[in-house]
């Protein structure tokens, strides 16, 4: 007997007011399979919301997300303990201060050297939140192992139940001072500290939802009022992004949803 | 009871913030304490601090974002616009425009840690976009009026924004009268996310030591200090917590008011999304 195959769909909306190109969060599934194409083998998924008061938080939250990416495919224990995704974090933080200077290199030649107001944030650095995921087949199910820094959540979901939430539980321990990495912080036990993990295994007919934290609160504001938010979001497998951003524009103009970027993938599995 | 000041600070939906700026005869006298410098030069120091502050604070890439709509407004010799440079002669100016139109960048030598346990000097950008005035007398009730029209303008086009702020800096000593139903006509107005927000930042020749943001006026040292304590809003919850994790001591009655120190904490008193915080 083998594992079901899992499905995948994922989303990237960026909040109103906002462009695509304006969205701080970052999101990165491997293998790229298209929502109806069943995948029986290893993969994984990779989650940072760049922290909006922070300059240079989408591409911090980009290079973050493909570094843990491709470390996580190459070492799937990064995601098994704090201290080895702490390393992982670290290591994507070596790398930021030459991809600062050649940013700070193109701004010159472009034309647009630094302003006054953007020196003390680039000093300070850019900051995101992480929340790492590798999902493998063994001869029954599929295993999940994750990493998470801050509030960009997973849920697990089996017969119409939230099996686990992770990290966050409560959706009134949401705010504005999540756990974030920072791109000028290197210090790998500091940020095991601050790093959560958490494992399960997954049936046929088991779905996982990843979530940065607007969408994330939802769900946890929905299942505390009683009701089943994954029916709803497991409908949009397979529909056009638009549908998607129709349904996060209206929760938001509700009330029910704050007005942020919203990064969602759904595992599905058979 | 509605939840308020939680309307979120967006392009879409600004906030506001009028800093009134007392220019009055009285302002060159030394500020009392330890710390040097007339009152003048203290309160254009803060102007231009809380400035950059929010200039930084709103910063992208691609520029600074447009969160607030910023009116500085001096009142001395007369009450009204009190920018210099380009932006001589404006009321409320978008935030962008006031970050890129300082009347000049000035490079101040600061020392930094060196990583290695000492002190490094470096240089880091001071703009300035008003200068130390201190002539005539202190319209106080006057200038409170002509904040009171501009945010009455400002929330009949943004009536769910974030409640606007009103910062007074001043020594206090008006010379038009009482200010305080001047001050409540501009309480008294509201956006649908709450009462408009006065604060009051007093810096004062009487020394004695410095306040930020008390609960009573029992400490303070004179009438003038009591007073603009009087007129200062309560801060509203979600400030108290910040100014408590500042290391400052609140409670439900603490005030939107500062006795010789420093003002620009405020400005991390609000939120336009996550903030960037280094971990523990």
């Amino acid at each position: 007997m083998t594992a079901t195959p899992g499905y995948v769909s994922r989303f990237l909306v960026p909040k109103d007011g906002n462009n695509a190109d304006q969205c701080e969060d970052a999101l990165v599934v491997w293998p790229p399979a298209a929502y109806d194409e069943p995948v029986i083998g290893a993969f994984l998924a990779v989650l940072c919301d760049g922290a909006s008061e922070s300059l240079l938080a989408r591409d911090w939250a980009n290079l973050l997300a493909e570094h843990l990416a491709d470390r996580i495919d190459r070492r799937p224990g990064t995601v098994r303990s704090p201290r080895a995704a702490a390393a992982a974090i670290a290591e994507a933080a070596r790398g930021w201060d030459s991809w600062l200077a050649a940013y700070i290199g193109r701004r010159a030649n472009g034309g647009k050297p630094l302003a006054w107001y953007e020196k003390p944030g680039l000093e300070r650095g850019a900051f995101a939140t992480v929340l790492a995921v590798s999902v493998r087949p063994d001869e029954h199910c599929w295993r999940w192992n994750a990493a998470a820094l801050g509030d960009t959540c997973l849920f697990h979901v089996r017969d119409d139940q939230l099996l686990q939430a992770f990290p966050v539980t409560d959706p009134a321990e949401f705010g504005v001072t999540p756990a974030l990495a920072g791109s000028r912080n290197e210090d790998a036990a500091l940020l095991a500290r601050h790093i959560a993990v958490a494992a399960g295994d997954c049936d046929s007919g088991d779905v996982l939802f990843l979530a940065t934290d607007a969408l994330a609160a939802w769900f946890l504001a929905e299942t505390a009022a009683g009701r089943q938010p994954w029916n709803v979001l497991r409908e949009f497998a397979g529909q056009e992004a638009s549908e998607f951003q129709a349904f996060i524009t209206l929760q938001r103009a509700a009330g029910d949803m704050r007005n942020d970027d919203v990064a969602f993938v759904h595992f599905d599995f058979g | 009871m509605p939840v308020t000041y939680t309307a979120e600070i967006s392009r879409s939906n600004p906030g506001c913030f009028v800093f009134l700026v007392d220019q009055s005869g009285s302002m060159s006298d030394p500020i009392g304490g330890e710390a040097p410098g007339r009152k003048a030069d203290v309160v254009s120091d803060a102007i231009n601090r809380l400035l950059t502050e929010l200039s930084v604070k709103c910063a992208k890439e691609e520029g600074v974002r447009d969160y607030f709509h910023v009116g500085v407004i001096g009142y001395g010799q007369s009450v009204g616009p009190a920018l210099g440079g380009p932006l001589s002669g404006r009321d409320l100016v978008p935030l962008s425009q006031i970050a890129d139109n300082p009347a000049r960048v000035e490079e101040r030598s600061k020392k930094v840690p060196d990583g290695a346990g000492g002190l490094v000097e470096t240089t880091a950008s001071f703009p300035v976009w008003m200068t130390p005035i201190a002539n005539g007398g202190t319209p106080m009730v006057a200038a409170l009026g002509y904040a009171r029209r501009l945010i009455g303008q400002w929330l009949d086009e943004h009536p769910g924004g974030f409640p606007p702020i009103v910062l007074n800096l001043s020594d206090g000593e008006s010379t038009d009268g009482d200010p305080g139903i001047a001050a409540g006509d501009i309480t008294s107005l509201a956006s649908a996310d709450g009462g408009v927000l006065l604060f009051n930042l007093h810096v004062s020749s009487v020394g004695g030591t410095p306040v930020e943001f008390p609960d009573t006026d029992a400490g303070l040292p004179d009438a003038h200090a009591r007073t603009l304590f009087g007129i200062s809003s309560f801060l509203p919850a979600h400030m108290r917590t910040y100014a408590a994790a500042q290391g400052k001591k609140v409670s439900d009655g603490t005030r939107g008011f500062v006795y010789n120190a420093g003002i620009s904490a405020v400005v991390q008193f609000l939120d336009i999304g996550t903030r960037a915080t280094e971990l523990r």
